[in-house]
C-alpha cells in the first residue's frame, strides 16, 4: 500500500501530466500500470498522476531518426501484452522484442496491465526480460519534462498595458532521448517517460532471444538476444546484450566489434563456430553480472558464454538464410 | 474521492481514498470473489476483468478504474444458470479448495471471448497469472477447453455425475399414510450390493457456491466495529528487547490497542495443533522479551483503520540487545552456537544447552551387525532445504464477543479443536467459553495446522472488546508463518549381492528454526513412513532437531515423508547402480507386500501403544506397472546420449500412513430433516475431503449426495475430531458410522409404516422399499419420527477409532530433460500411480494427486527458502519463492490402483499424502540417469546441476 499517498491525478493532457510531476513541494511520480508501483509500498509517494488518457499507448512506423533511418515508436503506455502480440513486433528481427515482452513477466494478469515506460522506470526491479530486447535494438527514450513559471504582472504587458495578467502560468518544456541502456542513470525525478524508438533492423537481419530460469517461465537467471545483419558473408551489424532479473542489460559491444566485418565462415558455407566462441571468450572478459538470490554472478557468467554464443548462432543463420531467400528473388 | 464506474453492468458512484487498491474497493463493497492472495499481483487470486482485460486488483488503483467497465465473477453465472465455464470447472473437479477458482474462471472468460477454440497452450497461458497450490492445473485446463467446446455448441461428455436439481426442487410433503404400491416386478426393490454414490464422480459438494464467488471463506465478513490488526516483527535474527515505547503508537487517532510482551502473560506453549497431551516442546510464548529469528513477534496492534494500524507499527519505538544467532543447522548445536531455548524458559525441549528440540531413535534388529553380515555397504548424504506450503490464501483470523461474551474466533485453521484448547490455555477462557468457526479453508497443506495468528487476534479483543481481523501479508506468510523442515539425511545400507537388503540405516538432522512445534513428530515420520517400505531384519532411525535463528518449520503435506523418501528413494537408485541391478528389480525384491508387518514404527511412535500395523491391502506392484510402462523404463532407462540436451527417466515409490499418535480418532454427527435431508456434522482439517465424506454417508444412507447437507466446522455443535488432516479413512469411518446408525433408525421407523421388518427392507435414491415393492420416502419417515406416533428426531452422533493403521501406496515416475550447458532442469512428463483403496471419487482423487505432483516439482526443481547473512528471508514474494504455474507443468499422467482396506469405509484410504512423497525423488533420479551423476541437494537448480556437471568434468579430465 502507498500509505501516504494522497492526491489521484487523472491527467487529460501531458503538459497537465508534466506540470505535476515537477512540483517539488509534493511528491509526484507517473502511474502507468501500476504493478510495480503499488507493490512497491514507497512512503515517500504523496501523489501519482494517471497517464492512461495522454494516447501514449501505440507503435507506430513512419518517422525516421537524424540519419535518416526508419524508426520504430512505441508509446510508453503501451503494454507489455501490446508488445507480445503485435504483429509488428513479432516479426520485427524474428521477434526478439516481442518475445522479450512476453518473457518479462510470467503472469498474464501482470502482462496486461505492466506498460512499457512502467517497465523502463522501474529498470532492474522490473525483473523485465524486456529490458535486454529493448537494449539490442539500439533503442533509445524519449523524456520529457515541464516547468512552470508563475509572474505578477499587475501592471499588464507593455504591448497590452492595463491588462492584469497576476498569476499567469508559462510553461516550459524539454525534450531529451537516452540510450535505454543509460535510463537508470538519466532518467530525472520529473521526467515523463514518453516513448521508446529505435531504429528499425534491416529486413534481412537475424534476431535471436534465449533465456534460462528454475522453471519454463520463471524470472529468467539469465537472457540473451541478438540481432545479426549478414552481408556477402560478412557480419555486417552485431548486437549482442545479456540481461536478467535484477540486473541491468549489458551489451557486449566488444564482441559486437570484433565480429563486424569479419566473414561469418571460414569455408564460405558453415558458420565458424570456433571462431565465434573466441571471439565470445576474449570479448566477454568485462562481463561480471552481479549475484541474486535466484543464482550467482559466477553462474550468470559462466552460463552467459552459452547463451551468447547459442543467440548469436541463431541470429546469424536466420540473417544468412534470410539474405539467401532474398537473393532467390522470393 | 468519488469514482464512478460500471461494476458488474451496474454504475455505482464510490467514495474511494487515492490510496486504496481496486481489491480492497471490490472487498468493501462486498464483492468476495475477489481475493486477496498477495500484495504484488503475482498469484492472480484477485484478477477482475476491466474493460473486459483481466487484471490483478491488488495492484491496481481503485482511482485507476474510474470510468471502467467491471466485472467480476459474482456476475459471470449464478446457483440456477451457470457460465459454461463455472459448470465446466465443476464437471471436471476444476475446483478444490476454490480460492483461486473466481480469478481463473475470469482469465478463462477474457480468452475465450477473444479466442472461442483457444489450443492447450492458450489455454495454460491465459491461467499463467492465477497461481494454484490444489490443483496442478489439469483439470482447470481441461474445464476451459471443454467450456470452449460447449460454448461452440459441441457436444461433450460429461466427466463427473450430471448435476441434479433436486436440492432446488420445491418440496411436496407426502403424508405418511401414503404408500406407494409396487408399479414393478415384486422383488426388484431386493437388496443389493451395488453401490451406488460410493465410486461415482459426484461434482464437489459445495462447488457451485465456489465458482459463483459466494462468501465462503474466513475473511468473507465485514463486522460492525471491527478493527484491523497489524503485527511489528523482528528486524534481527536474535534479540532481547530491552526497551519497548508504545505511547506514541497509542497515542495516534484511531489506535485501540497494543500489546507487547508486557500485557500478556508469559505462558509457554506449542503452536502445533496436535493432540493432547502435547508432546511439546512448549518454548514459545504470545510475545516474549526475546525475539528468535527475523519476522518473530515483538507487537501488535489494532486500530480502525489498516493504515492507522501500519502507522502505529512505525511509531513503536523499540531498543534490541542483539544477540549472536546461528542459522546452519550443523553449528547449531557446537559449544560456540548461541542458546535459543534456556531450560528454566521452556519445558520439553530436549537438549536446551545444544539447541536440540527434538531427538528421536529406533532400532529394529542390529544394524551393525548387519552392515557387517552385508556383501556391499552403501552411504550417501542427501539435503533437502526448507519450502513453504504457500497456499494461496493467507493466514487470517476474526474474533469477538457473541451476545453471551463467549469468545468467537473465525479461522482458517486446519485444527479448530486444538486451536481452541491452547487458546484456552493463552487467554484464560475456559474452552466452554470460547467457539471456533472454520468456514471454507483456502489451500491448507500443513500450514493451517499451527496457531500462528488466532492468539493474537483473541487477545485484542480480550483488550478493546471489540472485533478484530488480523490477516497476513504474503510477506508475512513467508516471513512469519511455518514450513517444510529443512534436514540433511545419511543414509547407510547393507546388502547382499543379489540386492537383498540386510541393513539400513537413516540418520536425520532436522532444523525446526526458531521454536520446536512440530520437531517431534515430523522427524519421527520421516522414518516411519519411509524405512519400513524396505522391511529388513536390521533397521535404524534416529533424528536431532535442532533450534535455529529461522523462521519455525511446521507441518506441509507428507509431514516428514517427502524428505526421506528423497533420501531413500535416491539412495535405492544408486544402490542398484552400485550393484549393477536394474532400479525397479532392487525395488521388488525389497518392498513390503501385503501380510507384512510395517516394522519399526511402533518403536518410534509417541504412545508405543500395540496398534496392529499389518499391510492389508498394497497395490504397489501394480503402481510401479503402470509407471515404469507409462515411461517406457526399458527402452529410455540408461541411455545417455552425449549431446547437449540429455534425457533421463526416473521412478520412485512411497508408502503413506502408519501413524504415531495412537489410533486415529474422528466423530461424526448425523441429524434427518422432515424433506429427506441430512445435516452432517464432522470434524475435518480443512474440508477438502468433505464431498468423499458426503458420498460415504448418501451412500450408507440410500440417498443422494445432493441429500447430505455439510455443516462449516464449529467447535460448538461439530462433534470432536483430533485429526488434522482430512481423511476419509477417519472422518469418513466416523461418517459412516453415524450413518449406520441412522440407517437403522430409519429402518425401523419405516418398517413399522410398512409392517415388515427392517431387515427385510431396503433404501434406495431416497426411498424405503418392503420385500413386495412397497415404499415410502425417506421425508415421509422423517415426517413420520417428527410428528407421527413415538415423537423423535432421527439422528446419530458416532465416534471412530482405528487400531488399524492403513498404508496408502503409489510409484511416481518422471522423464526429464537437461541442458548441459545451462543446468536447466526441464521435466517432460510425470506419471503417478496411486493405492489409495477404493475410488470413492475418482475425479476428486485424481486432482489431489495433481495438486501434490504440482507441489513436489517445486520441491524438486524451483522452491527454496533463502537468507542473507543475517537471517533476513530472501524470498519473500511469490516471484523469488517461484511455485509452478499452468505454463511451467509437464504432461501429467494420473493413475488410481484401486485396492480394498479391510477396515476402511467402503475399503477407501487416503490420496492426497502419498502422492506428494515420491516425487522429487523420481525427478531426481531421472536427472541422474541422464546425466550419469547424481545431484543429492534439494531443489535441482539450474546452478546446482551445472556445478556437478562442470565437477564431474573436471575430475575426467584430472
Amino acid at each position: 500500500m502507498l500509505i501516504n499517498l494522497l492526491e489521484y491525478h487523472w491527467a487529460e493532457d501531458l503538459d497537465d501530466a508534466l506540470l505535476l510531476l515537477a512540483r517539488s513541494d509534493v511528491k509526484t511520480v507517473p502511474l502507468a500500470g501500476g504493478t510495480y508501483l503499488l507493490g512497491s509500498e514507497n512512503e515517500e509517494i504523496q501523489a501519482v498522476v494517471d497517464l492512461r488518457d495522454l494516447n501514449l499507448a501505440y507503435i507506430e512506423e513512419g518517422a525516421r531518426d537524424s540519419r535518416g533511418r526508419p524508426l520504430l515508436r512505441i508509446g510508453s503506455m503501451t503494454t507489455l501484452t501490446t508488445l507480445a502480440t503485435s504483429p509488428i513486433l513479432r516479426d520485427l528481427a524474428t521477434g526478439v522484442l516481442a518475445q522479450s515482452a512476453q518473457c518479462s513477466s510470467s503472469s498474464q494478469l501482470i502482462r496486461n496491465s505492466a506498460t512499457l515506460g512502467g517497465t523502463l522506470a522501474t529498470g532492474a526491479s522490473s525483473q523485465a526480460d524486456l529490458l535486454t530486447g529493448l537494449a539490442v535494438l539500439d533503442t533509445e527514450v524519449v523524456l520529457r519534462s515541464g516547468s512552470k513559471t508563475q509572474v505578477n504582472l499587475v501592471g499588464g504587458l507593455p504591448e497590452r498595458p492595463g491588462f492584469a495578467l497576476s498569476g499567469v502560468t508559462f510553461k516550459g518544456k524539454q525534450e531529451r532521448r537516452v540510450s535505454s541502456l543509460l535510463l537508470a542513470d538519466e532518467l530525472r525525478e520529473n521526467e515523463l517517460i514518453i516513448e521508446a524508438a529505435f531504429p528499425l533492423p534491416d529486413p534481412g537481419s537475424g534476431g535471436s532471444f534465449m533465456r534460462i530460469g528454475r522453471t519454463q517461465s520463471d524470472a529468467a537467471l539469465l537472457n540473451a538476444a541478438a540481432i545479426v545483419e549478414v552481408k556477402d558473408g560478412n557480419y555486417q551489424r552485431v548486437r549482442l546484450a545479456l540481461g536478467g532479473v535484477n540486473m541491468l542489460p549489458v551489451r557486449l559491444t566488444a564482441v559486437e566489434r570484433q565480429l563486424e566485418g569479419q566473414p561469418i565462415s571460414s569455408e564460405g558455407s558453415t558458420l565458424d563456430i570456433q571462431r565465434l566462441a573466441n571471439t565470445l571468450q576474449t570479448g566477454m572478459t568485462g562481463f561480471q553480472p552481479p549475484s541474486d538470490v535466484r543464482a550467482t554472478g559466477g553462474y550468470r557468467r559462466v552460463v552467459g558464454m552459452n547463451l551468447a554464443f547459442r543467440v548469436l548462432e541463431e541470429a546469424t543463420n536466420v540473417s544468412r538464410w534470410r539474405n539467401m531467400v532474398s537473393s532467390e528473388g522470393r | 474521492m468519488e469514482l464512478e464506474l460500471s461494476i458488474n453492468g451496474v454504475i455505482e458512484s464510490l467514495d474511494v481514498a487515492p490510496n486504496e487498491s481496486l481489491l480492497s474497493m471490490l472487498r468493501r463493497e462486498g464483492y468476495y470473489s475477489v481475493k486477496h492472495g498477495c500484495e504484488t499481483g503475482e498469484c492472480g487470486a484477485c484478477t477482475v476483468l476491466v474493460d473486459g482485460v483481466p487484471r490483478p486488483a491488488c495492484v491496481t488503483l481503485a482511482t485507476q478504474t474510474g470510468g471502467c467497465t467491471l466485472t467480476t465473477v459474482e456476475s459471470l453465472g449464478n446457483a440456477r444458470t451457470l457460465h459454461p465455464l463455472q459448470e465446466a470447472f465443476i464437471d471436471t473437479g476444476a475446483v478444490q479448495c476454490g480460492f483461486c477458482t473466481s480469478g481463473m474462471l475470469l482469465s478463462a472468460a477474457a480468452l475465450l471471448k477473444q479466442n472461442p477454440s483457444p489450443s492447450e497452450e492458450e489455454v495454460r497461458e491465459a491461467l499463467s497469472g492465477n497461481l494454484c497450490r490444489c490443483t496442478g492445473y489439469a483439470k482447470p485446463v481441461q474445464a476451459v477447453l471443454r467450456a470452449a467446446a460447449l460454448m461452440r455448441g459441441e457436444a461433450v461428455q460429461p466427466v463427473s455425475s450430471p448435476a441434479s436439481d433436486r436440492a432446488f426442487q420445491p418440496w411436496k410433503p407426502e403424508a405418511p399414510s401414503e404408500i406407494q404400491t409396487p408399479s414393478a416386478t415384486p422383488g426388484e426393490a431386493a437388496r443389493t450390493n451395488e453401490l451406488s454414490v460410493v465410486g461415482r464422480s459426484e461434482r464437489k459438494i459445495d462447488a457451485i457456491k465456489l465458482v459463483t464467488g459466494k462468501p465462503a471463506f474466513t475473511d468473507d465478513i465485514n463486522m460492525r466495529g471491527m478493527l484491523y490488526a497489524r503485527l511489528l516483527t523482528s528486524p534481527h535474527a536474535h534479540a532481547i528487547i530491552r526497551e519497548i515505547d508504545v505511547s506514541e503508537a497509542r497515542a495516534l487517532p484511531g489506535v485501540h490497542a497494543i500489546l507487547t510482551y508486557k500485557d500478556v502473560p508469559r505462558l509457554a506453549y506449542n503452536s502445533a495443533g496436535q493432540s493432547w497431551p502435547e508432546g511439546g516442546p512448549h518454548d514459545q510464548y504470545v510475545l516474549d522479551e526475546r525475539v528468535r529469528f527475523v519476522g518473530d513477534r515483538v507487537a501488535v496492534v489494532a486500530a480502525e483503520t489498516i493504515e492507522a494500524a501500519e502507522q502505529a507499527l512505525k511509531l513503536i519505538k523499540v531498543e534490541y540487545e542483539i544477540l549472536p544467532a546461528v542459522f546452519d543447522l550443523r553449528m547449531s548445536t557446537s559449544s560456540q552456537a548461541p542458546r535459543l531455548h534456556l531450560a528454566e524458559d521452556s519445558s520439553g525441549v530436549s537438549d536446551p544447552a545444544h539447541n536440540v528440540a527434538a531427538q528421536v531413535q529406533a532400532q529394529v534388529g542390529d544394524v551393525e551387525r548387519g552392515f557387517a553380515q552385508s556383501d556391499l555397504v552403501i552411504e550417501g548424504e542427501y539435503l533437502v532445504p526448507q519450502v513453504q506450503q504457500a497456499p494461496i490464501e493467507n493466514h487470517v483470523a476474526v474474533t469477538c464477543w457473541d451476545e453471551d461474551r463467549r469468545l468467537v474466533v473465525r479461522s482458517n485453521t486446519a485444527a479448530a479443536y486444538h486451536v481452541r484448547r491452547i487458546l484456552s490455555s493463552l487467554t484464560g477462557l475456559p474452552p466452554r467459553r470460547i467457539r471456533v468457526l472454520r468456514p471454507g479453508v483456502g489451500g491448507n497443506f500443513g500450514a493451517k495446522q499451527d496457531l500462528v495468528i488466532e492468539d493474537l487476534c483473541a487477545l485484542l479483543t480480550l483488550a478493546t472488546d471489540r472485533p478484530i481481523r488480523l490477516e497476513y501479508s504474503r510477506t508475512e506468510e513467508f516471513t512469519s508463518s511455518r514450513s517444510r523442515h529443512a534436514q540433511i539425511i545419511r543414509m547407510k545400507t547393507g546388502v547382499k549381492r543379489d540386492g537383498t537388503i540386510v541393513a539400513n540405516s537413516m540418520k536425520v538432522l532436522a532444523n525446526t528454526g526458531a521454536y520446536g512445534a512440530h520437531a517431534l513428530a515430523v522427524q519421527s515420520n520421516t522414518g516411519a513412513q519411509t524405512l519400513p517400505i524396505y522391511p529388513c531384519p536390521n533397521m535404524y532411525f534416529e533424528a536431532r532437531v535442532v533450534y535455529t535463528n529461522l523462521p519455525p518449520a511446521g507441518a506441509f503435506r507428507g509431514y516428514g515423508a517427502p524428505q526421506g523418501f528423497f533420501a531413500l528413494e535416491s539412495h535405492i537408485d544408486e544402490i542398484a547402480r552400485q550393484l549393477d541391478m536394474d532400479a525397479l528389480d532392487l525395488r521388488r525384491k525389497n518392498w513390503i507386500k501385503e501380510g507384512d508387518e510395517i516394522r519399526l514404527v511402533r518403536e518410534l511412535s509417541a504412545t508405543k501403544e500395540n496398534i496392529e500395523r499389518i499391510v492389508r491391502s498394497c497395490g504397489l506392484p501394480e503402481c510401479l506397472r503402470i509407471v515404469g510402462e507409462g515411461l517406457h523404463w526399458k527402452e529410455k532407462r540408461g541411455k545417455q546420449s552425449g549431446d547437449r540436451f540429455q534425457k533421463g527417466v526416473g521412478i520412485a515409490i512411497a508408502m503413506h500412513g502408519p501413524t504415531l499418535i495412537g489410533p486415529a480418532m474422528a466423530s461424526a454427527m448425523l441429524k434427518l430433516n422432515e424433506d429427506g435431508s441430512f445435516n452432517l456434522l464432522v470434524g475435518t482439517g480443512d474440508g477438502s475431503s468433505d464431498t468423499l465424506i458426503a458420498q460415504i454417508t448418501a451412500e450408507v444412507l440410500g440417498v443422494q449426495i445432493e441429500d447430505i447437507i455439510l455443516q462449516p466446522l464449529d467447535t460448538d455443535t461439530t462433534p470432536f475430531n483430533a485429526d488434522v488432516t482430512s481423511s476419509v479413512y477417519s472422518s469418513g469411518g466416523a461418517a459412516l458410522k453415524a450413518a449406520e446408525q441412522v440407517r437403522e433408525q430409519l429402518l425401523e421407523v419405516a418398517g413399522r409404516m410398512l409392517k415388515s421388518t427392517p431387515g427385510q427392507l431396503n433404501i434406495k435414491d431416497g426411498r424405503i422399499s418392503s420385500s413386495d415393492g412397497r415404499s415410502i420416502t425417506v421425508s415421509q419417515v422423517a415426517l413420520q419420527s417428527l410428528y407421527g406416533e413415538n415423537r423423535h428426531q432421527i439422528m446419530a452422533i458416532a465416534s471412530w477409532m482405528s487400531t488399524l493403521a492403513p498404508a496408502s501406496f503409489g510409484a511416481q515416475g518422471a522423464e526429464v530433460e537437461i541442458d548441459t550447458e545451462t543446468g536447466v532442469v526441464r521435466v517432460l512428463k510425470c506419471i503417478s500411480a496411486i493405492d489409495a483403496g477404493r475410488a470413492i471419487n475418482r475425479v476428486i482423487a485424481e486432482g489431489q494427486i495433481e495438486g501434490a505432483v504440482a507441489q513436489a516439482l517445486g520441491y524438486a526443481v524451483s522452491e527454496e527458502l533463502l537468507y542473507d547473512q543475517r537471517g533476513n528471508m530472501l524470498t519473500t514474494d511469490l516471484s523469488s519463492y517461484r511455485i509452478f504455474n499452468a505454463p511451467d507443468m509437464p504432461v501429467l499422467e494420473t493413475h488410481l490402483v484401486e485396492t480394498s482396506e479391510p477396515g476402511g469405509p467402503y475399503g477407501a484410504k487416503d490420496a492426497e499424502e502419498v502422492a506428494i512423497d515420491a516425487m522429487a525423488a523420481a525427478i531426481a533420479n531421472a536427472v541422474a540417469d541422464a546425466l550419469g551423476v547424481r545431484v543429492r541437494q534439494l531443489p535441482l537448480t539450474p546452478e546446482r546441476v551445472l556445478r556437478i556437471l562442470r565437477a564431474q568434468a573436471q575430475s575426467h579430465n584430472g
